[in-house]
């Protein structure tokens, strides 16, 4: 199936970005501590209700959905041709350069018609990057 | 016929934009790739491609012989850049028409603009005019008339606040951005702007600032957390030990920089290891604005002595000039304003965006100009229709990059092409067309990766071709994906049966994974024999589970538990199909927390013998009470065809018990007696599914009805366009042979009335009574007593507001079994 870009760009309120990014440092921040209080459950169920429930676009009947992921692209390899990540290189190395820091992460938008009846296969879906990754990386140092 | 120039661009030292005037408004375009209306004037060649804007600074500081800023001071100079990548040079003017080339990207309205208005300081002699034109004509423009900055400034204010008169009138355009600095001195000469004087300093901006912050406030406080060597020269230094941390850290600084230009104090927070090993995490320093005033206050004492040395050469006081206009993203920044203001006693305007007012000015200035191409007659970019492109790749993939290639016959010199995925997290830069072209392309996982290809000519307009799109459908979306032939679906309490929630929809390919949270329904005592079920069935999501057939059944029972679980407790549960086909459930019960998990596949079925003999009991009830009504009705045909089944469904019946006698029992009985009780369930639902659609279509109607009219008498715009949506789709659903979906449309308009009715102070009076009727049976007497004391004076003050919070509590004083009024039954316990 022919799937085609909406043509204007989805603005998404920022703080709904902000949220997100927010949810992100929270993660990472049970990752580093310990998650002692099982607070991991909770960043997830918010997680999912931004990557599954989403939220409404467009007027009409409200089929549309859009959903927001977030990817950590840490450890990941960068090159000049990847646009989903504002990267600063550190050290002198610009070769083999990989994700050594993640300041904020990619945030992508997906467009769902949630009308329940479409297989995925059938439904409509776009991605979009919303908000570029603000990463450090490094030459991968040689084993 | 509009016959104006309209577009505007302001090509600068360190960020670029592109604005177009239109019916009266300038709309500044965006960079496609990104949100942001600038782009870094940088641009870099590495591994054969050309790159421009972000991709290209990123590798600035780094591969300085490879990637080039800051060119624009150079314009109109006979020095030229080396590129050790190219093994060639660039002039500054080959390297503007890059940005320029690539700002026509930015433009979302498919036109191709001939003619363009370009800004330039106000320090740009004829040499450096004429160079910045020739960068305009090399990026393709025909025509390019130049403005300069601090004019544009003052045009996009005079535009925007149209009253103010600036007639006879002077002004300072203090423009600090992002690198550079400038200032000048604007005034009317015989109806005309002109600058009278100006001054500037190439190395100080914004970027400066975020590096104090870091340098003055932040390493001295991380020093006195933790054990730093030479701390600031570690950090600066590329092979320094915190190289890593100072860029960090500069990211959080401009953060903080942009915080603290509407808050007192702004807080860092970053994790970093000290020279002892010790690991700092989490740490948070707080920058107040104060402190920040202090570190950036002799930078902008300098800016002020530079606008000083203007007013004295032109022999003026500060109260002949009408105000200081602030431009450049640095002058957010309000103590820039205050001190400026307080420096030189000129009251600071703020009216425009400092971003990009300079490109809007030259949009408003491109209003007014004539396109005008004279001799170079508009010449349309040539089709080149003797270019055909041959590609092969693979359509589908597993893997997270996949090879492009491409023949491409036809005169290929001067051209060049560039991929970029749409969802924008790809870009191959320009590269040189040549006869034969191979890309890797990264794939997003589970997706459909669309590409655009697309080839230009050396100024950056697109060539036809036969070719533009390539799309390659990355993991699930691979056509050899096995898909799944039926619903799977999820078997809860409703009301006083079950109904199904979807898991996974027919024809989803796998593997799947999913999650669903579910409400406990009943308490479930520790050590009872009380038991959750956890069904999933296989077949349409819109039948009776009995119907469908069981592939997955997970049991908590009291005896596994360690502690109650209460009614309305979570349950997370997650679903996760395999390829094979092999269902894993996950349970997670919170907040008791014990997990219970099972994997189930097509070929090892799990019947439960209880929950068999369970079922066929409830379908033996359903029998009866079905052949009993048609009788009634004089159905006479269906209760014919109802009798049919009683035999049947006696045997089964007898034949169930003497299982479930032997839960243990290791032969395949259950599996033979769950088809049974399937085909007889089957046909219940057959000849019964009329009787029940009609009931639900009249039940419908009478909703219909009585909602109608609570929302014309009550209901706000939106219950009103809800109500419509419902009345827009019933012919679809009143048709539908699915009981569920007449039974959702009617849930839906009992939803909108009991929005209404909750408001309605009667509704909300009449509720008061009758909960005040049942106060005999009320859990808490006291608080009771209370609250209808209370409701009755919200009654007489006529604040339904509140008599709705008292209802509310009320209502939840009243013993479990009134609660609903239909007695719920708990199959399943879960809902």
């Amino acid at each position: 199936m022919e799937i085609r870009p909406p043509t204007t760009r989805i603005q998404v309120p920022k703080i709904i970005l902000t949220l997100v990014n927010q949810l992100y440092e929270l993660e990472q921040k049970i990752k580093r501590q310990g998650d002692t209080n099982n607070l991991l459950r909770n960043v997830n169920k918010m997680k999912d209700a931004f990557a599954e429930e989403g939220l409404p676009v467009g007027a009409g009947n409200g089929q549309l959905q859009m959903c927001l992921i977030y990817e950590d692209p840490m450890g990941q390899p960068f090159k000049e041709t990847r646009t989903d990540l504002e990267a600063t290189i550190s050290g002198a190395g610009t070769d083999n350069l990989v994700v050594v820091e993640v300041i904020k992460p990619i945030i992508r938008s997906v467009l769902r018609d949630s009308s329940g009846e479409l297989s995925d296969k059938d439904r409509a879906q776009y991605t979009q990057v919303i908000q570029k990754g603000i990463v450090i990386v490094e030459t991968q140092k040689e084993n | 016929m509009n016959n104006m120039i309209n577009f505007g661009i302001d090509l600068g030292t360190t960020n670029s934009l592109i604005a177009k005037f239109d019916k009266g408004t300038v709309e500044v375009f965006k960079n496609p790739n990104g949100f942001k209306e600038t782009l870094s004037s940088i641009v870099g060649f590495r591994n054969d491609r050309i790159l421009v804007g972000e991709q290209a600074r990123t590798y600035m500081e780094k591969d300085h012989k490879s990637v080039v800023s800051r060119f624009k001071r150079k314009m109109g100079t006979t020095e030229s850049f080396k590129i050790k990548s190219l093994g060639q040079s660039k002039t500054p003017i080959e390297l503007s028409a890059f940005v320029l080339k690539e700002l026509k990207n930015f433009i979302h309205t498919g036109e191709s603009p001939e003619s363009v208005v370009i800004t330039i300081p106000a320090s740009f002699d004829m040499v450096q005019s004429n160079a910045t034109k020739e960068a305009g004509y090399a990026a393709g423009f025909k025509q390019v008339v130049l403005l300069q900055e601090p004019i544009a400034a003052s045009l996009a204010y005079a535009n925007k606040e149209k009253n103010v008169d600036l007639k006879n009138s002077q002004w300072i355009v203090y423009d600090l951005g992002g690198g550079t600095f400038d200032v000048a001195l604007v005034k009317i000469v015989e109806g005309e702007l002109k600058v009278v004087d100006h001054e500037g300093d190439n190395y100080l901006g914004g970027s400066d600032f975020d590096a104090l912050i870091v340098e003055r406030i932040i390493a001295p406080e991380l020093e006195k957390k933790g054990k730093f060597k030479d701390l600031l020269a570690q950090m600066k230094s590329e092979q320094g030990k915190y190289n890593r941390l100072w860029h960090h850290l500069l990211h959080k600084a401009e953060e903080a920089k942009i915080e603290l230009s509407s808050k007192t104090s702004a807080e860092i927070e970053f994790s970093v290891e000290d020279d002892e090993g010790n690991v700092l995490v989490d740490l948070i320093i707080t920058v107040t604005r104060s402190e920040y005033e202090a570190v950036i206050k002799d930078a902008i004492d300098t800016t002020a002595e530079m606008l000083k040395k203007i007013l004295t050469r032109k022999s003026l006081q500060p109260q002949d000039l009408k105000f200081v206009l602030m431009v450049g993203g640095a002058t957010y920044t309000p103590f820039v304003r205050k001190r400026i203001q307080e420096l030189l006693g000129i009251p600071v305007n703020t009216g425009i965006d400092p971003t990009n007012a300079i490109a809007v000015g030259a949009a408003y200035f491109a209003a007014t100009k004539e396109i005008n191409l004279g001799d170079k007659s508009p010449s349309k970019p040539a089709p080149l229709g003797n270019l055909r492109i041959k590609v092969a790749y693979n359509r589908a993939s597993q893997e997270k990059e996949e090879m492009f290639s491409a023949k491409v016959e036809g005169d290929v010199t001067g051209l060049f092409y560039r991929i970029t995925r749409e969802d924008g997290s790809y870009d191959s830069g320009l590269k040189k067309l040549s006869a034969r072209i191979v890309e890797d392309l990264p794939l997003l996982e589970n997706a459909y990766n669309h590409f655009g290809f697309t080839v230009y000519d050396s100024q950056n307009n697109p060539v036809l071709t036969d070719f533009d799109s390539i799309q390659i459908a990355q993991g699930k979306y691979s056509v050899a994906g096995q898909m799944l032939p039926e619903d799977l679906s999820l078997v809860k309490d409703k009301d006083d049966d079950t109904t199904l929630a979807r898991i996974f929809s027919k024809n989803s390919v796998l593997p799947a994974k999913t999650k669903v949270t579910v409400d406990v329904s009943k308490a479930v005592i520790h050590g009872s024999d009380d038991q959750i079920r956890i069904i999933v069935v296989e077949g349409p999501a819109d039948n009776h589970f009995t119907v469908n057939k069981t592939i997955g059944y997970l049991e908590i029972s009291g005896k596994g538990l360690k502690r109650d679980i209460v009614r309305g407790t979570e349950i997370d549960l997650t679903f996760e199909l395999s390829e094979s086909r092999d269902l894993t459930v996950n349970a997670f019960v919170n907040p008791s927390g014990p997990e219970f998990s099972q994997i189930f596949n097509p070929t090892n079925r799990k019947v439960s013998v209880k929950s068999l003999s369970e079922e066929v009991q409830m379908l033996d009830g359903q029998l009866a009470k079905e052949k009993a009504e048609a009788v009634k009705n004089e159905n006479y045909e269906v209760a014919e065809k109802l009798e049919k089944l009683i035999t049947p469904m006696q045997e089964l019946q007898g034949e169930a018990m003497l299982l479930s006698l032997t839960p243990d029992d290791v032969t395949d009985d259950r599996y033979k007696l769950d088809d049974r009780k399937r085909k007889i369930a089957q046909e219940l639902n057959q000849l019964t599914s009329g009787k029940r659609l009609e009931r639900l279509r009249t039940e419908y109607q009478a909703a219909k009805v009585e909602v109608t009219a609570i929302v014309n008498e009550s209901g706000n715009d939106h219950e009103r366009r809800q109500l419509n949506e419902i009345n827009a789709q019933e012919h679809t659903f009143l048709a539908s042979t699915t009981p569920q979906k007449i039974q959702t449309a009617i849930d839906q308009l009992w939803h909108i009335s009991s929005q209404i009715l909750r408001r309605t102070p009667d509704f909300l009076v009449g509720w008061f009574q009758h909960l005040v009727s049942k106060r005999e049976m009320l859990n808490d007497q006291l608080q009771a007593k209370n609250l209808i004391e209370q409701g009755k004076k919200h009654i007489a003050d006529e604040d339904f507001d509140k008599l709705l919070a008292v209802n509310g509590r009320l209502h939840s004083l009243l013993p479990e079994t009134e609660k609903d009024s239909k007695e719920a039954r708990h199959f399943t316990g879960i809902s």
